[in-house]
């Protein structure tokens, strides 16, 4: 129970860890004078400071993690995952000493295992045998198939909540390990109907659903035996929700009277003249065909890209505030949470990633889950004080495997 | 306290942080606090946690789930433990080098059972398949290698063609089920197909463009005999069980999603292009139907070589383009152009064609009279 956050007052926009948190990357204690780790005789609790100190190595792990995964036609991919967030947890330093990662590649790979042996293996034999009795093409093939990719949406939170379960469960500091202790299935239930609600109400569930799914996830977070706790309502999202999606619509507006004033012109005509001719094989040469082609497919590029980035930039504006109001309206016994995301940060972010992914063809990935890491801990502020020797270790059962669902289910974003 | 603090202690039940004095006597790593009996800890049973380079802290924790951990600084003492202890030393490594040799060793071991599935199975298998599936599958398979072609089943034509196949299956010890049927199949509605295919459930079709092309009575009765090898051999059968064993394993990492590829172009090929064993096994099986059968081998190999020539492979092996050794018409990306000629379902080489010896002593009677022969060869005027 978080009965009484001491608070710090509202005057003190100067934080008193400035002089405890030792230097980047260094461990200072022993020769430290007053406010060095010692037996807890002051009772009063330590100030708390995260920062991201990179490592060196990381380069080397991305291109060994991709080799491995060409040769091993990505099997290898538990232990390269496993490798990556060693490398990242040992950089998150809170209070300078690092966070420990203990999972192994090999916790994933039984995960996966038990995964495709218990869900993926039936379904395949069913799918199989359908395919054999009724035909390949058949109805019976097709509505299983259809069945069975809606039963697994309905299995994503389940496996959102487990993923982020196994990872804290594998998350260590000072010794003491992460929990999460409630129910996956009624967090898998909260997603789904966020998956329904979300298209049937256009959209503007979102801020409420985004919300509740928060709540569960944040208030059955534990370290060691302390709860995090996570407290507060979706109304002051909705103003800038409101901005985002009038934006979006008039962003779509903007784009079908464009299209229409093409469609006018005689430029359109011409083209779509070109393009039926095209259609019934008839007149032109090769060349000409093929440049219609290539207009038609460059176009389609260029609107799609042109929406991820417009859309992008536009949420941006409302994932900043979700993401700051979420870190606000979360605490832990003795001290609270402050986020610092600016809609301009996020983007910078987000394209920094793209052009990471784009220009290494995907073997830079660890750098962009460091970024996005770095970016966390960057902006994140922890006021008040912990008075660590009242955290205990954690006593929730510790999964043997890990992760199985999500990565079966290609949904591991992180 | 034995001596000054050197060192950070978590005791695994807190994240409190006690100051500790360790000794090391290249043993046992003896942890000592205020007010706290020393800690233990052998040596052999350290593993690393993290740093352990120069200008690093050395953060050390027991094997197993204990959640102690020891955090050494950059030093002296820190320096001893790595420069004492490769296990230490090589923690991360090692953990580098198992996952990497666990990963290609799984690798090796899907690859196996990959081959047996693939491989060994569908032979063992293939009669097994229930009627009802074999044919189910034979109707999807008919439908794209004859489309809309005409069936070509003039009454004289038919009656040469059924005194042709008695003949061959006179040959024949333990002739299999089969049903025979022409049609003129053709590629863009332009060029004759020449081919012949062996389709599951027996289904014998053979295309009026192979008759066309066909010189003799001989080389007919040789393809049949080869194909009559094929349905024999279950080579057809063999090869569902293989495609739908290779569906099964693509569904399993696809949730069941990808067992519908059998439709697809690749998936027929897959059915109709057997391996070099198959063809050598189904030209074997046509060698000793045409020596009982008294049919001059001769008209088969001819066929062959005729075939070989005119194909686009031919040409290049012929050329002397193409190096000796491997047979360049198995290669993968042959087997996937489109059904073009016999050679593209029928991989064979040279060696093949040399393979069919003549036949030794006695009369080869004729096969069909001048005049069946003519009316098989206009069995799609009707």
């Amino acid at each position: 129970m978080n009965d009484s956050p001491k608070e710090p007052g509202s005057s003190g926009s100067e934080r008193p860890s400035e002089n405890v948190a030792p230097p980047a990357g260094q461990t200072t204690f022993g020769q430290a004078g007053s406010t060095a780790p010692d037996s807890g005789l002051s009772g009063a609790g330590e100030p708390l400071r995260v920062e991201y100190v990179k490592q060196p190595g990381l380069g080397g792990i991305a291109v060994t993690n991709f080799l491995l995964n060409l040769v091993t036609l990505w099997f290898y991919r538990f232990w390269a995952k496993t490798r990556v967030r060693r490398h990242i947890w040992d950089s998150i330093r809170v209070n300078g000493e690092p966070l420990e990662y203990t999972g192994t590649g090999k916790e994933l790979f039984l995960g996966f295992l038990v995964i495709m042996a218990i869900v993926f293996l039936p379904l395949a034999l069913i799918a199989t045998g359908l395919a054999l009795y009724f035909g390949p093409e058949s109805i019976a093939l097709n509505v299983f198939q259809i069945v069975v990719t809606l039963a697994l949406v309905c299995f994503y939170g389940f496996a959102i909540y487990r993923a982020r379960r196994y990872r804290l469960s594998r998350t260590v500091w000072r010794g003491i390990r992460g929990a999460l202790t409630g129910s996956a299935l009624a967090y898998s239930g909260k997603y789904l109907g966020a998956l329904i609600l979300n298209p049937m109400t256009a959209g503007w569930s979102r801020p409420a659903m985004n919300l509740l799914l928060a709540e569960q996830m944040y208030n059955d977070m534990r370290f060691g035996n302390q709860p995090f706790t996570f407290r507060g309502r979706a109304g002051p999202l909705y103003a800038r929700y409101a901005v985002c999606w009038f934006l979006t619509a008039a962003f779509f507006v903007g784009l079908i009277a464009i299209g229409v004033g093409i469609a006018m012109s005689g430029a359109f005509n011409e083209f779509s003249s070109a393009f039926e001719g095209l259609l019934e094989g008839g007149s032109g040469s090769d060349a000409e065909k093929g440049l219609i082609v290539l207009v038609i497919f460059l176009g389609i590029v260029a609107f799609l890209l042109l929406y991820q980035i417009v859309s992008s930039l536009i949420w941006s504006i409302y994932t900043a505030r979700e993401l700051n109001l979420f870190a606000q309206y979360t605490s832990f016994p003795g001290i609270r949470f402050d986020f610092n995301a600016t809609a301009g940060s996020l983007v910078t972010l987000w394209l920094g990633n793209i052009a990471i992914l784009i220009l290494t063809l995907g073997v830079g990935a660890p750098f962009v889950e460091q970024r996005v890491m770095k970016y966390f801990c960057d902006r994140l502020t922890i006021d008040g004080v912990v008075d660590l020797g009242a955290i205990k270790q954690s006593q929730a059962k510790v999964d043997s495997r890990g992760e199985g669902l999500i990565d079966a289910l290609d949904l591991d974003a992180f | 306290m034995l001596g000054k603090p050197n060192a950070e202690y978590f005791d695994g039940t807190s994240a409190h942080s006690h100051l500790a004095h360790v000794a090391y006597d290249g043993r046992n790593l003896s942890i000592s606090r205020d007010g706290h009996p020393a800690v233990i800890w052998r040596i052999t049973e350290v593993e690393l946690v993290s740093g352990g380079k120069p200008g690093q802290a050395l953060r050390l924790k027991q094997a197993g789930n204990h959640g102690s951990r020891l955090t050494l600084p950059e030093g002296e003492l820190a320096d001893r433990i790595i420069d004492s202890q490769q296990h230490i030393r090589r923690g991360h490594l090692n953990r580098f080098y198992k996952g990497a040799a666990v990963s290609i060793g799984i690798v090796l071991v899907l690859g196996l059972l990959g081959y047996a599935a693939l491989a060994i199975a569908p032979t063992a298998l293939a009669g097994l398949l229930p009627d009802k599936v074999v044919n189910s599958f034979a109707d999807g398979l008919e439908k794209s290698v004859i489309k809309n072609a005409k069936r070509c089943n003039a009454l004289a034509g038919e009656a040469a063609l059924n005194k042709m196949m008695k003949r061959v299956l006179s040959g024949a010890e333990n002739p299999p089920t089969f049903s025979l049927r022409v049609f003129d199949i053709r590629q863009g509605n332009k060029t004759q197909l020449v081919n012949a295919f062996a389709l599951p459930g027996g289904r014998m079709v053979m295309s009026a463009g192979l008759i066309a092309k066909a010189q003799s009575p001989d080389e007919v009765a040789g393809v049949l005999a080869h194909e009559l090898g094929h349905v024999a051999l279950r080579h057809p059968e063999a090869a569902i069980v293989r495609v739908y064993g290779l569906q099964a394993i693509i569904s399993i990492f696809t949730a069941g999603q990808g067992a519908e590829t059998i439709s697809s172009v690749a998936g027929v090929l897959a059915v109709l292009s057997y391996s070099r064993e198959a063809e050598e096994a189904a030209d074997a099986y046509a060698s000793k139907v045409m020596d009982r059968a008294q049919i001059d081998p001769k008209g088969l190999r001819t066929f062959f070589t005729r075939l070989l020539e005119r194909s686009p492979l031919g040409k290049k092996k012929a050329d002397g383009t193409k190096s000796a050794g491997k047979d360049a018409d198995s290669s993968f990306s042959d087997r996937l152009k489109p059904l073009t000629d016999m050679f593209s379902t029928h991989p064979g080489t040279r060696s093949r064609i040399d393979r069919l010896k003549p036949r030794e002593g006695g009369s080869e009677p004729p096969i069909l009279t001048n005049a069946e022969w003519q009316a098989l060869r206009r069995i799609c005027n009707s």
